[in-house]
């Protein structure tokens, strides 16, 4: 899991290349099928999955390469594509109302307190909150990186009959 | 075409209906073999064969929205907070019956989790023994070579020595060893003066008609990826086929069950199939689609003979409906138990099954366990999502957490009531036939049972060092449909139900049902499986009996 900074950097760079791009030649950010964030939601996105799962002592949401995953997802998936646009544009807004910067640029406890304010309540910040934080759980919990945090092995080949996390001899109960 | 003609037409694939459809055919007859749902492959379809298998959803299609009316449930007594699920505000209605099946070849024991109980003796004669529900046409004796040869087809694992069962005799394959949960909820258990039981399981410990034994994956809701679990769709079902007298039609979806004018004999079975409408005739017809599709189908299947749906005359099928009455209590220790392998139910506790056991005053007839699958707590993902918030925060609690958290549940029969019926409702499915309401009240035992289930599970947490209850659940304000019975139970007069104590429907010479229906209980709280699996295996040698002998 060394590969996903790396991953983010070219995916990020190329964003910026396409977005100077169209911006020269007067095109749209999106062109074609409208399948994927623009750069600055984009930035915002791995901000916000940054957030939720950040790195420890064990690589984070970033490092264990899920904004690869989530934008297979909203490659995927339009209505998500808009879901995750109109939310991602709420907590840009909030980020600007109440710490007076763009989120991205916020320090990583000061991006949670603007996440937090989207666990209750209504609206695209909130709707958007519930599937981003389950899109990032669900990927990254299943992934190589969580596994090994863990020390999970997924059952492909069954597991031992033996119990392994006390003393097999002992009876239940006695 | 012609219609075709077969020995035996049998609704539903699932634990009654693959039971009989094997009998029959080993026994000669020609079966016709109809399954709503379509057939799966375990080498292929199902989600663990994957790693990251959470994020490939339970393959396994239900369809209560199309057997369902959405209601509301029955208004709940606020004032009784010790039967309520929790945290949270206690609701003010129960939530509306939602009907979990699986549709599929194999039925329910694709995604059940093997638990295979045979009954009591004292559960056959529970009104005459304790005043509570009704007494079986039928008693532990006459069930008994059945769950016998039911116990050899799936190769159940198992203990004998039991006390709170009748004697019996070694299983086919040996018990799976106890999980650290339940030795740990074991010797809480012990200090209660309980005593923590092997669960007999359909997961053979060894290799069982060439199959792989369990492979202890933990993922039998989610369908066993290496044909371990002895579900009806690689045992009964495969051993009825090479007989080459079976005939499956997946996808087929029964309509009518049509009477002759005289309202007597069946003559044919019309259902939907490849978008037309077919017909089957058969010498016998056999109903296994459950409690709720069988009386669905039978009240809907309306002639001149049989007004009020067929067999319906007395005004009993749908009624003595019982759904489950359960407890969970979703609890965390801080050692590590690695509670995603093994089986999902591999320990019950029976101390409190026999009502004549219980303490002064309160009521027995239920049994307790411990789950690793219950609380819907399995691989990272699932509790990663069951743990709030987010951040470093969050991330070191999965860690805390992960193969720790376990259900601590318990499990009794509900009181068989008139009242509670399914019936046919005014709003239609998709293929143009009415939805049943579901109507159940708890009785004051249920309530009383339900309450002190509660109260054993959470000393069963204290004694056993939990260091936290995530969450409690009951069956009192949500409804829960893994043990629904009783629906055209057996018994000996036609006014007080639906079929004689062969299964054979009364007043219809060559209609019988081999499903949960006819159960006239729940067995003190037990899986219901083995029972119905066992009945069918009696009625459809009963069935054969009477060919060979007219």
């Amino acid at each position: 899991m060394t590969t996903g900074a790396s991953d983010g950097r070219r995916r990020f760079l190329q964003r910026v290349l396409w977005a100077g791009a169209a911006w020269l030649y007067g095109l749209p950010l999106t062109v074609g099928a409208d399948t994927s964030l623009e750069p600055p939601r984009a930035a915002a996105l791995e901000a916000v999955l940054d957030t939720l799962i950040p790195d420890d002592d064990y690589p984070g949401a970033l490092r264990a390469g899920v904004p690869t995953r989530i934008e297979e997802l909203l490659a995927r998936s339009p209505r998500r594509l808009r879901l995750y646009r109109r939310g991602l544009d709420a907590v840009e807004r909030r980020a600007r109302e109440t710490a007076g910067s763009s989120f991205t640029d916020l320090a990583p406890d000061r991006r949670g307190e603007v996440l937090v304010a989207f666990q209750a309540g209504y609206g695209p910040g909130t709707i958007f909150f519930h599937y981003v934080r389950r899109d990032a759980m669900t990927r990254f919990y299943s992934s190589p990186a969580a596994y090994e945090m863990l020390g999970y092995q997924p059952p492909l080949n069954g597991y031992p009959f033996a119990p392994a996390a006390s003393d097999a001899s002992e009876r239940a109960g006695g | 075409m012609a219609e075709p003609e077969y020995d035996a037409v049998v609704v539903g694939s699932g634990a009654g209906g693959g039971v009989a459809a094997m009998v029959l055919c080993e026994a000669g007859f020609k079966v016709l073999l109809l399954e709503r749902g379509r057939r799966y492959d375990f080498t292929a379809d199902y989600p663990m064969r994957h790693p990251d298998w959470e994020r490939h959803g339970n393959p396994f299609v239900e369809a209560s929205h199309e057997t369902v009316k959405a209601e509301a449930g029955a208004e709940l007594d606020r004032s009784r907070l010790g039967l309520f699920s929790g945290p949270g505000e206690p609701r003010r209605l129960r939530s509306g019956f939602r009907y979990r099946r699986v549709l599929g070849l194999g039925g329910t024991t694709l995604h059940y989790q093997g638990e295979a109980h045979r009954f009591a003796d004292y559960a056959f004669r529970s009104a005459s023994e304790y005043g509570f529900g009704v007494d079986w046409p039928i008693g532990y004796g006459d069930l008994e070579p059945y769950y016998n040869r039911v116990e050899q087809l799936l190769g159940v694992a198992g203990s004998p020595d039991n006390p709170f069962k009748p004697p019996r005799g070694a299983y086919p394959t040996p018990p799976h060893p106890f999980s650290p949960a339940s030795r740990l909820v074991g010797r809480g258990a012990a200090a209660l003066g309980l005593k923590m039981q092997h669960n007999p399981l359909v997961l053979p410990t060894r290799s069982v008609d060439g199959r792989s034994p369990c492979r202890h994956t933990g993922g039998c809701t989610r369908g066993c990826i290496f044909g371990a679990k002895s579900s009806m769709d690689v045992t009964a079902i495969p051993r009825a086929e090479r007989t080459g007298r079976l005939t499956v039609v997946t996808e087929a979806r029964v309509m009518q069950i049509e009477a002759d004018a005289s309202g007597s004999r069946v003559e044919r079975v019309v259902y939907l199939h490849d978008g037309a409408t077919r017909s089957a005739r058969a010498r016998v017809h056999i109903l296994a689609a459950g409690a709720v599709e069988t009386p669905r189908l039978l009240l809907y299947s309306r002639s001149a003979a049989h007004p009020h749906g067929l067999g319906n005359n007395e005004d009993q099928v749908g009624r003595h409906f019982m759904e489950t009455v359960t407890v969970m209590l979703n609890v965390r220790y801080d050692h590590p138990l690695e509670a995603y392998r093994g089986p999902p139910i591999d320990a019950r506790i029976w101390d409190r099954a026999d009502p004549r056991s219980s303490l002064a005053g309160e009521r027995g007839g239920y049994s307790l366990g411990v789950s690793s699958s219950m609380g819907g707590f399995h691989g990272p993902v699932s509790y990663a999502l069951r743990t709030p918030g987010f951040g470093l925060e969050h991330k070191r609690a999965v860690r805390e957490r992960f193969g720790r958290i376990v259900t601590l549940f318990g499990s009794a029969e509900q009181e068989s009531q008139s009242g509670n019926r399914i019936s046919l409702s005014d709003q239609s499915d998709s293929a143009g036939m009415p939805k049943v309401s579901v109507r159940t009240r708890f009785s004051e035992k249920d309530a009383r049972a339900i309450e002190v289930m509660f109260r054993d599970c959470e000393a069963l947490a204290e004694a056993s060092g939990a260091v936290a209850t995530l969450n409690r659940h009951s069956t009192y304000d949500r409804s829960n449909a893994s043990q629904v019975a009783g629906s055209c139970r057996m018994g000996q007069s036609p006014e007080a139900s639906v079929t004689d104590l062969w299964g054979r429907m009364h007043g219809i010479d060559n209609l019988y049902i081999c499903d949960a229906s006819v159960l006239a209980g729940q067995g003190a709280g037990d899986a219901l499986s083995l029972t119905i699996q066992a009945l069918a295996w009696r009625t459809a040698e009963e069935i054969v009996s009477r060919r060979r002998s007219g």
